[in-house]
């Protein structure tokens, strides 16, 4: 069984959305963060790490780190939400080894390039690539902001791009 | 520069509130309140606030709604950078309370939070 409670793409990282309704409805105890821009700005780092309510703890780590600290203890918890930026450290971090076996979009903001797919959430050309790559090799993708709306398969946005 | 109250909240509760204390108390000064929309980038909303809060420092109160959410980091943010406290949780006793106590030079920021924690309770006797 997947260690991984939660995988989540969402460009917000942690907030309300993942602290009030995805922490509890998913069960898990750890949130790691993969990203290379927060892991490098220790400021906001540290802003992250103290997000989480009581009981949970917070690890960011780069993909680099990331995938160092996987190797050596599998983030030391069998029940992780995982949290990323975007859908490109997303193929990174599974071409690179990471038993990801199913992913959630729950949040991609707009910019002149994106198509907005399914509520808010929207992908460019390139994200649609890669996730139907992933899809293609097995990865489920589906897209879901809160619990209370259903989940978008993947399959049902091509008609899109 | 005297005291200032930042308002900051998903959506236009914090807008809402502060209009809402202004029925209670009169119009308030030197307070201002921030929205973060659907779908804006939090870090452009911290880069927006920074803009538009350049000149508060250490006497700045920040007020959110939620612990955990992009209002709460883009205060967090502030606070560590130019100075200021924050308190999470935002209603309107809290609100009121805070501002009632503004001006006093000996405020007990804390002493405050913890008599409006007793403002949400269970009405019995009814």
């Amino acid at each position: 069984m997947s260690k991984f409670k939660l995988v989540r793409i969402d460009f917000r990282l942690i907030h309300g959305q993942v602290i009030t309704k995805w922490l509890k409805q998913c069960g898990a105890d750890k949130i790691v963060i993969i990203d290379d821009v927060l892991a490098n700005d220790e400021f906001m780092r540290q802003i992250y790490t103290m997000s989480a309510p009581a009981g949970i703890m917070v690890d960011v780590y780069s993909v680099e780190e990331g995938m160092n600290q996987w190797n050596e203890n599998e983030f030391n918890s069998s029940k992780i939400l995982l949290l990323v930026r975007d859908v490109k450290t997303t193929y990174t971090l599974i071409k690179e080894g990471l038993p990801i076996e199913k992913i959630q979009i729950g949040g991609l903001g707009a910019a002149p390039d994106r198509k907005k797919v399914y509520g808010p959430i929207s992908l460019n050309k390139e994200d649609y690539d890669l996730l139907a790559e992933l899809v293609g090799s097995g990865v489920q993708v589906e897209l879901h902001q809160v619990p209370e709306e259903s989940a978008m398969q993947f399959e049902k946005i091509k008609i899109k791009f | 520069m005297s005291k200032q109250l930042v308002v900051i909240t998903h959506g236009n509760f914090g807008k809402a509130i502060v209009e809402s204390a202004e029925m209670i108390i009169g119009k308030l000064t030197n307070v201002s309140a921030y929205a973060l929309d659907p779908g804006v980038d939090p870090i452009e909303f911290i880069g927006e606030l920074r803009e538009n809060l350049a000149d508060h420092g250490e006497e700045t109160i920040y007020l959110v709604d939620l612990y955990g959410g992009s209002p709460f980091h883009a205060a967090a943010y502030l606070v560590k950078s130019q100075g200021g406290t924050l308190v999470v949780g935002l209603n309107l006793p809290l609100l009121i309370e805070i501002y009632t106590n503004l001006e006093n030079e000996s405020m007990n920021l804390s002493e405050i939070v913890d008599t409006s924690q007793k403002s949400i309770r269970i009405v019995d006797g009814l």
